[in-house]
């Protein structure tokens, strides 16, 4: 895939992106440590409602064989607990399997457990790790885990566009007293929804990069951050919401379409 | 924090978890006591890395044992598992997929298990029912919220709050209604990965998602639910992260599942644990299936059951039996029973060979708590650890110790028949306490008032006052003492009858009318409970009963069985003022995502009964309230009113 750099404003220079391509789907993969009842797969099966939970211990690895050298220049993750831990993150690199030759591209250290979108240098090889190092032993999991190449939207947000990270889908229900008291409030969370624009679409973009990324969306959730190179921790984990639109040509250049989406932070 | 402390929270997420005990076969498919999906066993010939040569006699076919799994039983490498990829036929290596930690070789005695065709570990689908071995797996599911916590083991597939038809006390009427739940889930695609003890080894791995859904192979796979027991936990997801510690939990068993339906939705339906005194084969006594060997005439002294064995398996060293219209006292030996003839006012008759022999119920001047936990736990098998026996005893101290109760039962009878004869007829309270997991029996009295429940509290469009004047009662004629233990349907079946009236509501001052009701007794003799049953029953029915409906905050939640005050505008008395009153509380429903309860009272219109105190007693305002409640103190004869002012006792 390709990133579109359009130059000018400073939206144009660093617009949003999404992350879909996971290598882990892809290669062998293999986990230092699996909890009775929790699987290596569920780590990158993009379900919420199921997680790799290591055993207890210090240091905690997720391994993929990708089989050939494979680029990946973004580590994105969700429903995780590594911030609550105290965990430090390094995203490692290898040509013999870690046996000698043993890499880190970047470290990370989650403030919280919100999803993570983090940006990487683009490299180039065939084994891939997720390494987890706490300080005291604990027992780490993972929700999704992706390692892959991230695919900038085509153009910043614009005019109306919704800031979806500071979305609240809540359902509130309020409990007055026959006095009038304010007695108390439920608040059930629902995540995030929103939409994200594929605007100003070149036919390049759109015959590739756009057609590749909505063949995925379709079936599956994906990754979605609104300022990666900034802000790697203001990411969300979303779906597209019902039937995806169709884009629209908006002159003879571009094509343009709104996706709805919902989601979570954490 | 804890319960109380989340649901006081001014801002709060509700959370519900639910808990189902299914069962789960304790053993491993193929391996000992197993003998299921076994294809071939014997004593390999070597073994290498990745490979075992299995014995010289094994099957010929090439690729015969692929995707099976090859286990050392014993002998080196011993409990080791490796699935097969391939297998020669001529040569009887069979290749494994990972190399074995231990390499076998010409001592180990292996085994071929059929895995791809395993089970899935309950009895509905079990190949060796010889050797099944019932244990438990509980499987949780919880809302689908975005705060859900993720290393719980829950499924989050709740999607609405639990629907509860509430269980309704009737107090000193009848045993109510039971609490039903429904639980509301979505279905979805599933991996089977924890659920399929062989998911890896199905011959359609990995693509379990594709084959059926999750509750679609749940309801196929766990066909024996019914009476298991679940749990449903109400609670909050705090701030300061997940505990359990934040939840009530209830207890229900398992009542039906259904679907998955035309929108992918299924239910399961859960009952309170007094639902099995509902069920068929709750009775009381249980059938017999003794029968006369032979004719006896009236003057016999002994009898004889058939089949032979049948006396020690079903008839206890002694007791009573019935044969015909006629009750006997006995002792036994084997299948003979000595007898005394002619009990409880029958007549003793000749019998023929083949009658049944009836075993009967037959407390003697037992207590009505203990006839009760009998009846409870010995015929409707509900668990002994319900029934919180201490706070029993205390009950029957302070107000059934009177209530000594002999009669028979001589033939089958409905639990939930015998029960509800006995609330009526010794004028009890019985229900089911959910949060507290516990049967709870109280007598039909006056109680300690919990808490006050006024309009700062009250939701607000929520309060309903009612005035039920069917249900209102100025005489009870109450039949007891029974002359035979076959007839109960009228007067001159009982030795005797007391009128109990309230001759002012009847007057032309009050309701100018007669309200009857009978009581034709099996389980009262003395004229003692008869008068307090009477007496409580007409101060709580002589007026119209007053029932409210309204609902208040989670935080002020109260349970079934409360004594509170309500003290509300919308209940006035004569001077326009929110008087303030006592009720019952006979059935609560949480609501709104259990932000709210939805109460229904019934006024509690008792004055206090008072015995004489002992010098010892305090004055009133340091005494106890079971102290209050059961001695009397004089009140200021000038405010008439007690010195905190509290009702004085009245003297009728």
């Amino acid at each position: 895939m390709s990133i579109i750099s359009t130059g000018g404003s400073p939206n144009k220079t660093t617009p949003p992106a999404v992350a879909y391509s996971n290598i882990f789907e892809s290669g062998t993969v293999t986990a230092s440590s699996e909890a009775t009842g929790y699987f290596k797969e569920n780590a990158y099966d993009w379900r919420g409602d199921d997680i790799l939970l290591f055993d207890s211990g210090t240091t905690h690895t997720l391994t993929v064989d990708y089989g050939s050298a494979v680029s990946v220049d973004v580590f994105c993750l969700a429903y995780h607990n590594l911030g609550t831990l105290g965990a430090t993150v390094t995203i490692r690199y290898s040509t013999d399997n870690f046996a000698a030759d043993d890499n880190v591209l970047v470290t990370l250290s989650p403030s919280d457990d919100r999803v993570i979108f983090k940006p990487m240098t683009s490299t180039l090889k065939r084994y891939w790790r997720i390494q987890i190092a706490l300080g005291a032993a604990g027992q780490p999991y993972i929700g999704q885990a992706l390692l892959g190449e991230m695919l900038e939207l085509s153009h910043g947000p614009v005019d109306g566009d919704e800031s979806v990270y500071d979305s609240h889908m809540d359902e509130i229900i309020n409990n007055t007293a026959q006095n009038g008291n304010f007695l108390g409030r439920s608040v059930i969370y629902q995540g995030v929804e929103g939409a994200i624009p594929f605007r100003f679409m070149q036919s390049t973009y759109l015959r590739g990069d756009y057609r590749a990324f909505i063949t995925h969306a379709r079936n599956k959730p994906f990754f979605y951050s609104w300022r990666p190179t900034l802000y790697d921790e203001e990411a969300v984990i979303c779906w597209t919401k019902g039937r995806v639109p169709t884009p629209k040509a908006t002159n003879t250049l571009y094509y343009e379409t709104v996706i709805p989406i919902e989601g979570r932070k954490s | 924090m804890t319960y109380s402390a989340e649901k006081s929270r001014l801002s709060k997420e509700p959370f519900v978890i639910v808990e189902e005990d299914l069962d789960e076969c304790a053993n491993e498919y193929g391996v000992s006591p197993c003998t299921a999906g076994i294809q071939s066993t014997g004593t390999a010939q070597a073994g290498a890395s990745t490979t075992i040569t299995l014995a010289s006699g094994d099957s010929a076919t090439d690729d015969i044992y692929n995707t099976m799994t090859v286990r050392i039983t014993s002998g080196t490498g011993s409990g080791q598992e490796r699935k097969i990829t391939d297998y020669v036929g001529s040569t009887k290596v069979a290749t494994v997929s990972v190399a074995w930690d231990t390499n076998p070789d010409n001592t180990s005695v292996y085994a071929v298990i059929d895995r791809p065709n395993a089970c899935y570990k309950q009895y509905g689908n079990c190949q060796d029912r010889t050797n099944y071995v019932k244990t438990t797996k509980t499987f949780k599911f919880c809302t689908k919220s975005a705060n859900a916590p993720l290393d719980q083991g829950f499924i989050p597939c709740i999607t609405q709050h639990p629907t509860t038809t509430p269980s309704k006390i009737i107090p000193g009427k009848s045993l109510g209604t039971r609490t039903v739940v429904d639980i509301r889930m979505q279905d979805f695609p599933h991996h089977d990965r924890g659920f399929d003890p062989y998911f890896e080894d199905r011959t359609w791995y990995p693509n379990a998602d594709q084959r059926g859904t999750f509750f679609g192979k749940f309801h196929a796979r766990n066909k024996y639910y019914q009476s298991r027991d679940c749990r449903v936990k109400f609670g909050f997801i705090s701030p300061d992260g997940f505990s359990e510690d934040d939840f009530v939990t209830h207890y229900y068993v398992i009542e039906e599942m259904n679907g998955p339906d035309a929108n992918d939705m299924v239910t399961h339906r859960f009952n309170d644990v007094l639902k099995k005194t509902n069920y068929d084969r709750a009775q009381c006594p249980m059938a017999s299936q003794g029968k006369l060997s032979a004719d006896i005439l009236a003057a016999a002294g002994s009898l004889t059951l058939t089949p032979a064995g049948i006396g020690n398996s079903e008839y206890p060293a002694s007791g009573y039996v019935s044969v015909d219209s006629e009750t006997m006292a006995f002792t036994r030996v084997a299948d003979v029973l000595t007898l005394t003839r002619a009990q409880y006012g029958t007549t003793a008759a000749d019998h023929t060979a083949g009658a049944t022999v009836q075993l009967g119920y037959a407390p003697v001047a037992k207590n009505v708590i203990d006839v009760v936990y009998e009846i409870l736990v010995d015929y409707a098998g509900i668990d002994s650890a319900l029934i919180p026996y201490a706070d029993w005893i205390q009950e029957k101290t302070d107000y059934l110790s009177i209530y000594n109760l002999t009669t028979i039962v001589h033939e089958p009878t409905g639990v939930s028949t015998l029960l509800n004869e006995l609330v009526v007829e010794c004028g009890l309270l019985i229900a089911w306490d959910e949060q507290n997991q516990e049967i709870m029996l109280k007598a039909v009295r006056s109680g300690t008032t919990a808490s006050v429940i006024n309009d700062g509290k009250i939701i607000k469009g929520s309060f309903s006052v009612k005035d039920k004047p069917n249900e209102r009662l100025s005489q009870i004629w109450y039949h007891y003492d029974w002359k035979t233990p076959f007839d109960r349907s009228e007067l001159q079946d009982f030795n005797s009858t007391n009128i109990y009236a309230d001759a002012e509501s009847e007057s032309a001052n009050k309701y100018g009318e007669t309200r009857q009701e009978k009581i034709y007794s099996r389980w009262v003799t003395a004229t003692g409970i008869v008068a307090e049953v009477a007496s409580r029953r007409l101060k709580r029915y002589k007026d119209n009963p007053k029932y409210i409906e309204t609902q208040i905050d989670i935080k002020d939640a109260v349970k079934i069985g409360d004594y509170i005050g309500i003290e509300s505008d919308r209940n006035q008395d004569e001077s326009g003022d929110a008087g303030l009153e006592g009720y019952q509380v006979i059935s609560v429903k949480n609501i709104d995502k259990y932000s709210k309860q939805h109460l229904e009272l019934m006024f509690q219109p008792f004055n206090r009964y008072g015995l004489i105190g002992p010098d010892s007693l305090p004055d009133y305002t340091s005494a106890t309230q079971v102290q209050k409640d059961t001695y009397a103190w004089i009140c200021d004869t000038s405010t008439l009113l007690m010195s905190n002012g509290d009702d004085p006792y009245v003297i009728q």
